[in-house]
């Protein structure tokens, strides 16, 4: 099985860089696609366990691990953007900053939102 | 089945939630662009002109000499200022514009860029331009 | 993580001779995840430690204990 696993993501891997090389696009993207569809296919089938309650519960931690460090890179490059386009009187970099301060509002909202949302879920109010 | 409803109500609010933000993020960050773009015209236009920004950009605008794609983005940057002492130097220029009527930017001052300069310079709503004025 | 879990998954393990893999695959969890329960860096939920106890034929009190008096108190 595994043997067989590698042989056909070989195979794939090969198609793909020869569609990518040779300026193929199509013939790379249907490699990708293909790819794809086979390893959920495998999956299904060899009826494997791949997440379970903890792979969960990390998953859990490191998604609110990666959302606290990326708003506060972003924030903080945002503000270092707007600071030095201000000074150096770049409208550019100051425009950018104002998107990832956007971003990073974005950011707490949709993560306050999909809080609530599954407070809600697993809550005693219905 | 209340139990359901009421579960399908909570996803209804997070989705509709999160698509609102997202849209009001790219109304918020288009807008922060056009700000960007308008001043990065005017800063442009007030190297080669004098006087203040809108001065500047109505002397790129009647400057014959000047590139036709400078003019034109000259007539949006004033549209996009709305500063009246604008609309007499635009509206020299508006011929009257047809919808559908197709414009090449690099051979003439392109009339629907004008059509649109002089509704905003006369009152017209520009929501975009509170979040960068 | 589990301070104040203890478990004795190892020794009926050895009891049923039972394999990690084997154990993993009965009760629908990785292999990592029983070898984490084992070496009490993770607590289980309630559903899991009943399977687990279910596996072996034990009631969960004699496959899992609670100590008190560990990091929460």
């Amino acid at each position: 099985m595994r043997r067989a696993k590698i042989l056909v993501t070989s195979f794939l891997c090969a198609i793909v860089a020869v569609g990518a090389t040779s300026g193929k696009m199509y013939l790379a993207l249907a490699g990708i696609v293909i790819g794809a569809l086979f390893m959920a296919l495998v999956r299904r089938r060899s009826g494997e366990v791949h997440t379970d309650e903890r792979v969960e519960a990390l998953g859990g931690r490191a998604a609110r691990a990666t959302f606290v460090i990326m708003s506060v890179f972003l924030g903080l490059l945002s503000l270092a953007f707007i600071f030095i386009g201000r000074n150096t009187g770049d409208g550019g970099l100051e425009a950018l900053g104002t998107v990832f301060s956007y971003i990073v509002c974005l950011n707490c909202a949709v993560y306050s939102i999909t809080f609530k949302y599954f407070d809600r879920e697993h809550g005693g109010e219905y | 089945m209340t139990r359901q409803k009421a579960r399908l109500k909570n996803l209804g609010f997070c989705v509709a939630g999160i698509g609102f933000l997202m849209l009001l993020f790219m109304f918020f960050a288009t807008a922060s662009w056009i700000g960007y773009e308008v001043k990065e015209v005017c800063e442009e236009a007030m190297l080669k002109y004098e006087g203040d920004a809108v001065e500047a950009l109505i002397g790129l605008l009647e400057d014959d000499a000047a590139d036709y794609r400078a003019r034109n983005s000259a007539v949006w940057a004033l549209g996009q200022l709305g500063d009246a002492r604008a609309l007499p130097a635009v509206k020299k220029h508006f011929k009257g514009y047809e919808k559908g009527a197709r414009c090449d930017r690099g051979e003439e001052l392109c009339q629907y860029e004008l059509y649109k300069a002089v509704k905003l310079l006369e009152g017209g709503p520009n929501i975009s331009a509170f979040v960068w004025r | 993580m589990a301070e104040n879990i203890n478990n004795s998954i190892k020794v009926w393990r050895a009891a049923r001779d039972m394999t990690q893999e084997e154990l993993a695959r009965r009760v629908g969890v990785t292999r990592q995840t029983i070898i984490a329960i084992e070496k009490n860096r993770y607590a289980p939920s309630l559903e899991l430690a009943f399977r687990i106890a279910r596996v072996f034929g034990e009631s969960v009190e004699n496959v899992f204990r609670y100590e008190e008096g560990g990091e929460a108190r």
